[in-house]
């Protein structure tokens, strides 16, 4: 448990950790997609797009990317960038609040069942035995149908998925911390559960979450596209990413500008994240600064 | 739906029975074992009343579902007599425990529609599955390794630029996407679309079965790739920094023998959990892959039982894939113990 | 140096996967493709049931339907033609129907065919235990007498004349006495048509073999598979790969890929129709100006176009040939804004404001979630906004049959007679006149008037008046009909489809 007792140092301060982030390329090109990401879906929530989304000119349908339409129009004749654009919201949406929630729920459980142990571990890890082994999509009918269609249902049933695996990846940590001598010697010394937990365990729990989170950003971007594929997800008529693509699945043969311009959205989005988060985890953890 | 993806770390996952285990090594081992085929039993159980409750959540029930809009036409006796073949006319407990008491037994009932056992189903799907996930495995964990490697040669440069690009492509493709290219495209320039024909078993012809996984298992294969190889290149990266890394330097040993030996077996723990968490999943069944490739695997026959709202098949099923699931993680622990070095000095 | 070593390392490894990768394809041999006279047809979902009378998944249906007989049959033209039985005559007022049933016929086992088979397939149809979904259509059968092997009287509570048609469709199949008794056929098909149950193997194929001693002479295949292949663009690249001869294509996008290497798609109008259900019992849908201002805003030819690509016919209620409705015969033929603004007027929504909770099937069939997103656009200038709900099928359908919704995107059976397809709806008793939502003592005296008219003209003018009271009250909007495709190879000769989605012309079917 060498690794883990030397990344016990103190926390490095905020702006260290920023400028390592600038200094590394994944962290700089991943900043600068994550970026763009980012803005087009706040222009979205700003309305500021060519056309509105939903909006169709029949009489416009299926046409390709040109001056009028920059990426084409769909069967209905709705803009697709336009679309685009409105779907990296939804996407990103779903994706961010669905990864909050099990990020949040699965770590505190994960830190606590290794913290604690005992009968609140074994009942932690089984429970989360019990939804690893568990068919997603079953799962997900039985959420959506229960809370009813709708993006936040679609978040939660994404959520609850994921929640084993923060519970888990969390927990690792934790167990290697406990016996570590400077905890050992901080419960000693009388420090408190929550003092040793928050002072020493979670900032080291934190870079394992972190890679954790932005992976399964893209993992929650694409699974959100199998559940509007179902019927499970974003609800017609607005759009997702997801939804895009596996809508023109079909018509790509023929109309390729319906599948390409959502794919290669989610393809900026999830290497934008991806890169990001390596270059955090790389900031973030002082025993790689020197890399 | 695409399989959750985890990254791990060399000391993530590591589960504390594995690492704590002394010196006395066998009687340990015995122990922990019975301890986690114990647990294994509490696992399966709780998967048996989720699904069930789960099942029961889901709007619709076995006659809606067999009959389609034309339910509507069947008196209040024809309904009656259905809900009483199909035992929806029992109480919650009833149904649970005669299903759960007949799998005990070794009865995993029967599909009320089509009168196929579901044993005799599950028996001609999981093997399809099974074959799918470990070609998909194999190739995924040989090529996630192999840019892993690439990529954590060196931090930050030209080749670590390559690997993770690919990786990440590798990452935000849909595999529904990738696969509808693949068919459509190879059937329309070659005339080549193996998976129309008849699903054969290796057994049966080994050449036509191998033509029938290759696209499949690439499709599925890129995808375990991608978690494979970051998993590879953080835990490479981490381990070259590690002290016993730089004696093994410093004491003149050639650097493969350090790369294989050192970096690479000690690496090897969060892959091998990796590549195990991907196996579970792929056995979960690739519902989407296995519909464009025709795969008659686990996958579909459970996807297909939910639509017909068939409880027992997709009651059974599920637990024969959870068990999978159990089995899998029980021989990734005991890899673990084989590779991880702390366990192996004692 | 350490890198190269790595270097060297990874490229090992890459050789080997590909070496790997490589082996699969190298040890390839020849493929075998279908030979002789068996033709194999990809679809995308497999039988769900192997009893015949329970049916009601169209590719239960079609299987089925080459395996079993009835007692009358349709022809491509959709008009009723002998089948097992070879006269029919309606005495007694139309309350007595004797069939003369065809001799020298034999089950698929060997057992002869005679009037036993009939009444007690028949009769387990009436059996409220069966659960068998045609007994609605069978209800005015009071008593069925066999007075000879040759002879089958069934004894009706009241006039039906439709009851012929109905006595066409694959749910009122003959079946063996002795397999009733015994249950067999639910592992083991056995009935009298051109095609003989071989094996079944689930979600993979179906195969049938010529029925030796079929009694409408020799049948040209030796056999048909069915294959299961989910997706329907792997089915076209299966076709294209030559791995199959036919393949059953609803999505005319995916249609429209196949093209060239002697591959042809046989286009046909089907008799189910596309609508939009509303549920007229929920307000504001009770009110007649509401639904009219509905029928005047929505443009049937821009959803046929958005959704289907433009393949298919506008229609009105009655699909079927012979009665079909004049689609021009409805309020607003045309889409009229400015009417549809003057009937929300009148109806006292000026302004709109009205939402109807809409449910939309997703996976059954391609056109449904475009349907709905075209129909919702269209509908939001007049103030009303379709609140979309998107299910999978499951929990469609019990929301459908709870009548669980304000508005309905939906694909419905087409029956060849009108009383069959409209009786269980639009009439006070029908059992599915909840999901209706409208009846009328106007609709149930002209259905009446139809049960009891042999005459087919008289008929005819009985349903032309239902399809204009249904339209003018605004009852339903009732928007295209589409077509199912059949993309054959050029191999494959003499094949008719049907607009029931039959597929029996394949006993007249060769491949060349």
């Amino acid at each position: 448990m060498s690794a883990a007792a030397a990344t016990l140092v103190a926390a490095p301060r905020r702006s260290s950790w920023f400028r390592r982030l600038l200094q590394s390329p994944s962290g700089r090109i991943g900043l600068v997609l994550t970026g763009l990401v980012v803005l087009a879906a706040l222009a979205a929530v700003a309305h500021l797009w060519p056309y509105d989304p939903v909006a169709q000119h029949p009489l416009d349908a299926l046409q390709g990317p040109s001056g009028k339409y920059w990426l084409g129009t769909d069967q209905f004749g709705r803009d697709v960038f336009s679309r685009c654009m409105e779907g990296t919201k939804s996407s990103l949406r779903v994706a961010l609040v669905a990864v909050a929630l099990a990020s949040s729920v699965g770590t505190i459980a994960g830190i606590a069942a290794g913290f604690f142990g005992g009968v609140l571990d074994a009942v932690v890890m089984r429970l989360a035995d019990i939804l690893f082994a568990f068919p997603a999509i079953l799962l997900a009918l039985a959420i959506v149908s229960a809370l009813g269609s709708g993006w936040f249902n679609t978040a939660i049933a994404i959520a609850i998925v994921y929640v084993p695996i923060f519970a888990r990846v969390a927990r690792g940590p934790v167990l290697a911390l406990r016996d570590v001598d400077y905890v050992r010697a901080g419960r000693v010394l009388g420090f408190s559960s929550p003092r040793l937990l928050f002072r020493h365990i979670l900032p080291n729990v934190a870079a394992v979450v972190i890679v954790q989170v932005t992976l399964s950003l893209s993992w929650a971007i694409l699974t959100e596209s199998s559940l509007s594929f179902l019927g499970l997800g974003t609800q017609p008529p607005e759009a997702s990413l997801g939804l895009m693509v596996s809508d023109s699945r079909a018509l790509a043969a023929s109309y390729w500008w319906t599948l390409v311009a959502p794919a290669v959205a989610i393809t900026i989005a999830i290497v934008g994240l991806n890169l990001l988060g390596d270059g955090l985890r790389d900031a973030l953890d002082p025993t790689r600064a020197g890399d | 739906m695409t399989e959750p993806i985890i990254e791990a770390s060399a000391h993530h996952l590591v589960d504390d029975d594995v690492v704590i285990a002394g010196g006395r090594l066998p009687r340990f081992l015995r122990h922990w074992l019975v301890a986690r085929l114990g647990w294994s039993i509490v696992t399966l159980l709780g998967v048996s009343i989720l699904v069930f409750l789960v099942l029961r959540v889901v709007p619709g029930n076995q006659i809606d579902a067999a009959f389609g809009t034309e339910a509507g036409t069947l008196t209040p006796a024809q309904h009656a007599a259905l809900a009483h073949y199909y035992g929806i006319d029992r109480s919650l407990w009833s149904q649970y425990f005669s299903w759960i008491g007949s799998v005990l037994t070794g009865n995993l009932g029967l599909a009320l529609n089509t009168h196929l056992s579901v044993a005799s189903m599950t028996g001609s799907a999981l093997p399809v599955t099974v074959e799918l996930a470990v070609l998909a495995t194999i190739f995924g964990t040989v090529t996630g390794v192999a840019l892993g490697l690439l990529a954590s040669s060196r931090p930050n440069g030209v080749r670590d630029t390559v690997g993770q690009s690919i990786g990440l492509l590798a990452l935000s493709v849909p595999g529904f996407v990738l696969g509808t290219a693949i068919v459509t495209i190879v059937a329309a320039k070659f005339n080549y679309f193996p998976n129309g024909g008849e699903y054969r078993a290796p057994w049966q012809n080994l050449s036509e079965n191998a033509q029938q996984m290759l696209f499949p298992a690439l499709v599925l294969g890129i995808a375990v790739a991608a978690p494979v190889m970051r998993t590879t290149r953080s835990a490479m990266i981490e381990i070259a920094s590690r002290d016993f890394v730089r004696t093994a330097y410093g004491k003149g040993l050639s650097p493969a023998r350090v790369l294989l030996r050192h970096e690479l077996g000690n690496a090897s723990i969060p892959i091998v959990t990796m590549v195990g968490i991907q196996f579970g999943y792929l056995l979960g069944g690739a519902v989407i892959v296995e519909q464009i490739f025709a795969l008659p695997g686990i996958g579909r026959q459970v996807y297909q039982a939910i639509e017909d709202r068939e409880y027992a098949v997709v009651q059974s099923t599920v637990l024969v894939i959870a068990a999978a699931f159990v089995l899998v993680n029980l021989l990734t622990d005991l890899v673990y113990r084989r590779i991880d070095p702390r366990v192996r000095e004692q | 140096m350490r890198r190269t070593r790595i270097r060297r390392l990874v490229l090992v490894a890459l050789c080997l996967s590909l070496l790997a990768s490589s082996a699969l394809v190298g040890s390839s041999s020849a493929r075998t493709t279908a030979t002789g006279g068996t033709l194999v047809i990809g679809r995308t979902a497999d039988v769900n049931t192997l009893d015949p009378q329970k049916a009601t998944a169209f590719q239960a249906v079609q299987t089925l339907g080459l395996i079993y007989g009835t007692l009358v049959q349709l022809d491509s033209k959709l008009n009723v033609v002998p089948g097992l039985a070879t006269a029919w005559k309606f005495t007694d007022n139309s309350q007595t129907l004797t069939f003369t049933l065809r001799s020298r016929v034999k089950f698929q086992t060997g057992a002869a065919f005679s009037s036993a088979d009939v009444a007690a397939s028949l009769n387990r149809i009436l059996n409220p235990a069966t659960g068998a979904v045609s007994r609605a259509n069978l209800s005015d059968i009071q008593s069925i007498s066999t007075p000879n092997a040759r002879t089958v009287v069934l004894h009706l509570a009241d006039p039906d004349v439709p009851i012929l048609a109905a006595l066409a469709d694959l749910n009122t199949a003959i079946m063996s006495a002795a397999d009733i008794q015994s249950g067999s056929f639910t592992t083991h098909p056995n009935g009298t048509g051109p095609f003989a149950f071989s094996s079944w193997t689930p979600n993979q194929s179906f195969k049938l073999v010529r029925n030796k001693t079929y009694w409408g002479g020799k049948v040209p295949l030796a056999g048909v598979q069915f294959r299961v292949i989910p997706d329907e663009t792997s089915v076209v690249s299966a076709l294209k790969a030559n791995q199959i001869q036919m393949g059953l294509i609803s999505d005319p996008v995916v249609a429209r890929q196949v093209k060239g290497g002697g591959l042809k798609v046989l286009p046909q109008a089907s008799l189910s129709y596309h609508t939009l259900m509303l549920n007229d019992r929920h307000a504001p849908l009770d009110k007649l100006y509401v639904r009219l201002a509905i029928q005047c805003a929505i443009n049937r030819k821009q959803v046929l176009g958005s959704a289907a690509l433009g393949e298919g016919q506008v229609t009105g209620p009655i699909t079927s040939p012979a009665y079909r409705s004049d689609p021009n015969a409805r309020p607003c033929p045309t889409p009229n804004l400015a009417k549809a603004k003057r009937f929300m007027k009148a109806a006292g929504y000026p302004n709109g404001g009205i939402t109807l909770h809409t449910i939309v099937e997703t996976g059954e069939y391609a056109t449904a979630v475009a349907e709905a997103q075209s129909v919702q656009a269209q509908l939001a200038p007049i103030g009303i906004n379709l609140d979309l709900q998107t299910l999978d099928s499951g929990t469609y359908v019990s929301r459908w049959l709870a009548a669980d919704f304000d508005a309905a995107i939906a694909l419905n059976g087409g029956r060849v007679d009108p009383d069959t397809m409209y009786t269980r709806y639009f009439t006070s008793t029908g059992n599915l006149n909840k999901v209706a939502g409208y009846s009328s003592p106007k609709l149930d005296t002209l259905f009446a008037q139809g049960r009891a008219t042999s005459s087919v003209p008289k008929r005819k003018a009985i349903y032309t008046q239902i399809s204009k009271t249904l339209e003018s009250q605004g009852v339903w909007v009732w928007m295209f009909t589409a077509f199912d495709y059949y993309a054959i190879s050029s191999k494959v000769q003499n094949f008719i489809p049907m607009a029931n989605e039959s597929l029996q012309y394949l006993r007249q079917t060769t491949l060349g």
